[in-house]
This record gives structure tokens, C-alpha cells and sequence, in this order.
């Protein structure tokens, strides 16, 4: 399987063998037997303690404190009369009490479990307005521009289920799957606490916001994703997150969807939780940034004087994909940043700028950055065949001859190219090794393709059972 | 009072014993798959859920007798959607982990151990689900390659390719990780 001389082997035996020496949990069954019944009864919140105290434990880590960037992380001030005070709902605000959909039979006493009120909601944040969710759901019914940043309170949650099969069609990375998240109203929400789920059971109120978290970025987004304390289990949080709709990486939806992923409400930051205020800087695991955080800062102060920070984290090659699918290949890493100017007024949204920041020379780029006026973007759909998750590899060939594009995908993926425009061959076989696959006559795996400016095409391959594939190309 | 899958009905009752009787032998074996390809932090919960997946899945199972693959199979595609899910997240090393302990006598310095596991560590995170899977169960499991091929959803043919592009990744990894520093 592998070569006995090579040193890499034994240290991975030996590394992954030390991996794997741990004691299974004695209650391992008992717990799942638990879950089993629970999940059948009820849509409910269900992580477990370790789970729980890992997040507890990331965010310990994740949290460096508040950074100030240009002149300072200025609180501006709202704009009069527009600002309802967080902490209250708004007249006419949609979720009332009655529009709670808690089951009728969660009859536990609320404040057993329910997290305190909305004492210490800041009423601006970043220069922003903080909105109640039913004012904010109003600015956006009434078309809020693109890209402007909004400031939200209320309460999250974010459930993922127990298992879910992989998603038949190809999702975006803006387009959620099986995580519900939910901003729910800032009235306190009914919630009990399950003793045979072994958590608390809370569904989001008529009226909640259904914002879209995508981690790489989104600043603090672990402190959305995770457990912040080990008692409460997944309790809703009471937040004020900054968000926008209209987020370019609605270009990367297929084509059928991408008028709603025109409107997802995007996380950008957290900008507090729970009475702590939370500062831009987002700290990762990726390797260590070439540009140290001031250094990034300094960038940003240079190109892009007087404006308020939203977020900023170092990031490597590995996330290009999920950002943006024309950043230059070669690129080793950069900090990628969001602002909000200073110079411009703010209502109840503000522009929001977002931007690279080239840890090659220091130099900023603002993104989106303008697509190519050739493109392909590969939205690569593999049906499952029975209970195996297929793989596959695609390639674009030029029709004279020569690979322009070679990408292993798996089920779902997307995988972008840009190409001139010109004719090309669009493959895809399974596996490693380059069998295309038998020809039953309906062009199954191979698509001649003229792509000519302007193109924006997606590319669906799609294997139903045995070994047959097809390919569609929209656009 | 034993712990069961389904109550409220004998015929329920037994196919929750038939179930826990099936995957009990391997229950132990999910757990440090798990735990090898996520860590030990999430490996409880990916267990968990990828036990829940086998119960709800069970009429799946076509050869009952021959259960390890396809649990394995489960665990797999739990850690690719918990890793789908946390495409980043700090990283803490437990100079108390076995691995480390074992390294550090082998070097007799234990901060050169907690380094070198570090190192591994940073390049493992790196690998993507499918790669660390192809690792863990040619590593740590004694399956064979058809079993491999099963729990990884791929060709036999594919199983070791997959392995060496996941070795040849390692090595890159940690060779960049060597020349960052």
C-alpha cells in the first residue's frame, strides 16, 4: 500500500495509531439510544457535552479583544429618530407573543432556561443603528441596497440536524444546507429545558431572519457556530450581528437559485454577545500569516483611510474557492477585510466595503474583484449511486487539444474556470484513473462547448445509476 | 434499565436489541476512527450521530453478517460533514495525549514530542475529509482494501491511489510547514 523504506510511514503510523488511542465514552449507546428516541418526538437542538466544551474551549482561544482601526472603532452616532433602541421591539413589531411557535406543550417555566433579557443591547454598533429583527426584516422588504452593511439584534440559534443526506442539488456556498440558522425577535423566547433530550428545545418565532453564516468570512463566526458554555447546551444567543444582502458570491449559485441567493442575508461579524462587545480581529488556525494583524492594519489605514473595521482575518489558498473563484492562483495567502467608510452618512445601513490585502506586497484589492468577461463556472452535481458517495475528476480540454482545467470534484462541488472564449471538450470520468465512461449514445461524460464572451455557464454532471453520467451545461 | 433504541413496543424493543447486538462489536472501532479523522474533541458526537444514521439506515444493510465496512462507511461521511461544516478551528495539542507520550520517550524531550506532533498536526488538519479518511483506515484500521474501498466510497482500484495522494499531501504539507518556519 505504501513503501516500508519511506520514513513518512512509520511517523504516520505511529502519529495516527496515537490519534486513535482513546477511550471510548462508556455511555456511548446509552447517549445515542437517548438521541434516538428525543429526535423522533421533536425538531429540537441536540449537540453533545464534548462537542459543547470544544466550543467553550474555541472560543477561548479565538477571542483577542477589540482592535481599533483608523482613528477608532467609532459607536456613530444613528441617525435621529431612525434607531429603535435594541433592546425593545419595535411597534409593530411581528413577533408578538402570540406568533411564538413553541409547542403548546412546552409548558416548563420559561425562565428556568430562557437566557436573560436584553439588558446592556448596545444601540449602535460600528457606526450602525442596531435594528430589531422586525425593523430590519422591514429595511430589507423595502430593498435595502446591495452590499450595505445592517446591524441586527436578536436572538440566534443555529441547529444542524443529526445526519443529513447529501444535498441531490449543488449548493453554494451562501445557500444553507442542512443548518437552520434563525434571528428571532429580541422578546424573549419560550424555551424548555428537555431532560430527555438533555438540552434545550426552542424553535425560532414566526418572524425570525434566516441569516446565512459562512465562516471564512465572517468574523467570530464560532461564536455562531458553537456552544459558548457547557450547561446551557444550543439556547438561542441574544446578538447583534452586522449583515448584508446582495453578496457577490451569488454569482456562484446555479442558475436557478441565484435570484434567492440574491437576497440571503449574509453574516459579516458579531459584534456582540450576551453584554460582551466583540472586536474585528479574527484570529485562525491557518498557517501564520506573512503580514502580522498591525501590519494588515496599516495597509488598510493607508488605502483606505477613516473607516471603521467590520472584520479582518488572515487567510490562506485553501478558502480562495469559497471567496471568490477568480482570485489569481499563486496568490499565498491574504487578509481579507471589511470596512465601513467614515465619510459616508449612515441611515440604517452603511456601504460596506470588502477587501484583499496581499500579504505578497501589502497592497489592497477590493472585492469582488471584477469577473472576466469569459467564464465558466462549473457547478459540478453528482448524484449519489445508491449509497456511494461518487468522485469524479473534470477536465476542459481545448478542442484543438490541451487540458485548460483539471479539478477532482465530489458530490455537489462547485468548481469555477475561467476561460477564453474558443471551443473545448468538457470531460469527466470517476475515479482516479481516466476512464470515460461507456458512451451509451447521449454524449454520457463528454460536451463539446463554445464559450463565448460574456459567458456565465454552469456545468451540471450528473451520474443516476451504474456507471452513467451526463452532462448539461445552463446558462 | 438497558438502554434502548426504541420504546414502547416488543417488536420495537428486539429490533433495538438486534440493532445494539450489531453494533456493539464495533462501536469502540467507529469511536477511534472518528476520533483519528476529527479528533478526539468531536469524535463522540460524530459517533453519535453516525450510530443514529445506522440505525435510521439500517434496511440498507444488505449482508448483516458483514457490518464493519459499512458502520465505517457511516463514520466517514459523519467526519466529511462535520469537517464540511468546520473548515477551520483552533487546534489545541494535550501534552497528556497518548501520542505525544509515546513520541516523547521515544525522543526524550517532551517539547520536541509536542512540536513534532504539532507539525503533524497542522498537516493533518490541512488534508480534507477524504484524505484523512484514506489515512486513518490504512493507518489504523485493518481493513482490508475492499473493506477500505467501501467505508471510503470508492473503487477498490481507487483505494490506493487515494492513499498515496494522501501520503504524498502529508509530505507536502509538511514540508511547507517546515519552510514557512
Amino acid at each position: 500500500m505504501s513503501d516500508e523504506q519511506d520514513p513518512l510511514d512509520a511517523t504516520l503510523r505511529t502519529y495516527l495509531r496515537g490519534r486513535a488511542d482513546v477511550a471510548l465514552p462508556p455511555d456511548m449507546l446509552a447517549t445515542v439510544a437517548q438521541r434516538g428516541d428525543s429526535n423522533r418526538r421533536s425538531r429540537v437542538s441536540l449537540f453533545g457535552q464534548a462537542r459543547r466544551v470544544a466550543a467553550a474551549a474555541a472560543i477561548a482561544v479565538v477571542i483577542v479583544g477589540v482592535v481599533a482601526f483608523g482613528s477608532t472603532v467609532r459607536p456613530g452616532p444613528g441617525p435621529a429618530g431612525s434607531a429603535t433602541p435594541a433592546g425593545s421591539a419595535a411597534p409593530g413589531d411581528s413577533a408578538a407573543p402570540g406568533d411564538s411557535a413553541a409547542p403548546a406543550d412546552s409548558a416548563a417555566p420559561a425562565d428556568s432556561a430562557a437566557p436573560t433579557d436584553s439588558e446592556g443591547v448596545p444601540s449602535v454598533v460600528l457606526g450602525l443603528p442596531v435594528l430589531p429583527v422586525a425593523r430590519a426584516r422591514q429595511v430589507l422588504q423595502d430593498g435595502a441596497p446591495r452590499g450595505r452593511a445592517l446591524a441586527i439584534a436578536g436572538w440566534w440559534s443555529m441547529q444542524t440536524g443529526l445526519s443529513c443526506a447529501a444535498p441531490r442539488d449543488y449548493k453554494a456556498v451562501i445557500e444553507g444546507w442542512c443548518t437552520a440558522t434563525a434571528l428571532a425577535p429580541t422578546d424573549a423566547p419560550v424555551m424548555r429545558d428537555d431532560p430527555q433530550v438533555g438540552g434545550i428545545v426552542w424553535d425560532p418565532p414566526a418572524g425570525s431572519l434566516v441569516p446565512r453564516l459562512v465562516p471564512e468570512t465572517a468574523g467570530y463566526a464560532d461564536l455562531l457556530q458553537g456552544v459558548t458554555d457547557a450547561a446551557s447546551s444550543m439556547r438561542p444567543r441574544h446578538v447583534v450581528v452586522v449583515a448584508h444582502i446582495g453578496d457577490p458570491r451569488a454569482i456562484l449559485c446555479a442558475p436557478t437559485s441565484r435570484d434567492v441567493c440574491e437576497r440571503e442575508l449574509v453574516v459579516d461579524a458579531v459584534a456582540w454577545i450576551e453584554g460582551r462587545a466583540i472586536g474585528p480581529l479574527l484570529e485562525t488556525d491557518a498557517r501564520p500569516p506573512m503580514l502580522t494583524a498591525e501590519q494588515a492594519m496599516s495597509a488598510l489605514k493607508r488605502d483606505l483611510p477613516d473607516s471603521t473595521l467590520v472584520t479582518l482575518s488572515p487567510w490562506t489558498r485553501e478558502v480562495y474557492g469559497t471567496l471568490d473563484p477568480w482570485i489569481a492562483d499563486g496568490v499565498s495567502g491574504f487578509w481579507f477585510a471589511r470596512v465601513i467608510p467614515d465619510s459616508v452618512g449612515r441611515d440604517l445601513t452603511a456601504p460596506m466595503t470588502a477587501v484583499f490585502i496581499d500579504e505578497a506586497d501589502g497592497t489592497t484589492v477590493t472585492w469582488p474583484l471584477d469577473p472576466p468577461e469569459w467564464t465558466l463556472l462549473a457547478a459540478v452535481h453528482l448524484g449519489a449511486r445508491g449509497d456511494i458517495v461518487p468522485e469524479a475528476t473534470l477536465a476542459i480540454e481545448r478542442r484543438g487539444g490541451g487540458t485548460v482545467y483539471q479539478a477532482a470534484v465530489s458530490q455537489s462541488s462547485m468548481k469555477p474556470a475561467t476561460l477564453e472564449p474558443g471551443s473545448y471538450r468538457l470531460v469527466v470520468w470517476s475515479d482516479s484513473e481516466r476512464v470515460v465512461l461507456p458512451d451509451p449514445g447521449n454524449g454520457d461524460c463528454e460536451k463539446e462547448l463554445d464559450v463565448s464572451a460574456g459567458d456565465v455557464l454552469t456545468l451540471s454532471a450528473t451520474w443516476t445509476t451504474g456507471q452513467r453520467c451526463t452532462i448539461s451545461v445552463d446558462g | 434499565m438497558e438502554p434502548s433504541l426504541a420504546r414502547g413496543g416488543s417488536a420495537r424493543d428486539a429490533a433495538s436489541r438486534d440493532f445494539e447486538a450489531l453494533v456493539e462489536p464495533w462501536v469502540d472501532e467507529m469511536y477511534r476512527l472518528a476520533a483519528t479523522i476529527v479528533g478526539p474533541d468531536d469524535a463522540r458526537d460524530v459517533t453519535q450521530d453516525a450510530l443514529l444514521t445506522a440505525w435510521s439506515k439500517l434496511g440498507s444493510l444488505r449482508q448483516r453478517d458483514q457490518p464493519r465496512p459499512w458502520l465505517h462507511a457511516i463514520v466517514v461521511n459523519q467526519c466529511r460533514q462535520l469537517l464540511r461544516s468546520q473548515r477551520r478551528r483552533p487546534r489545541w495539542i494535550d501534552i497528556d495525549e497518548p501520542g505525544v507520550a509515546a513520541r516523547a520517550r521515544v525522543t526524550s524531550d517532551a517539547s520536541v514530542a509536542v512540536a513534532e506532533r504539532d507539525r503533524l498536526d497542522r498537516a493533518f488538519g490541512r488534508l480534507d475529509a477524504d484524505h484523512r479518511a484514506a489515512l486513518a483506515l490504512h493507518y489504523v484500521t485493518d481493513l482490508t482494501v475492499p473493506q477500505i474501498a467501501v467505508a471510503l466510497g470508492v473503487r477498490e482500484g481507487t483505494v490506493k491511489s487515494r492513499i498515496h495522494a494522501a501520503v504524498e499531501r502529508m509530505r507536502a504539507e509538511l514540508q511547507r510547514d517546515g519552510a514557512d518556519r
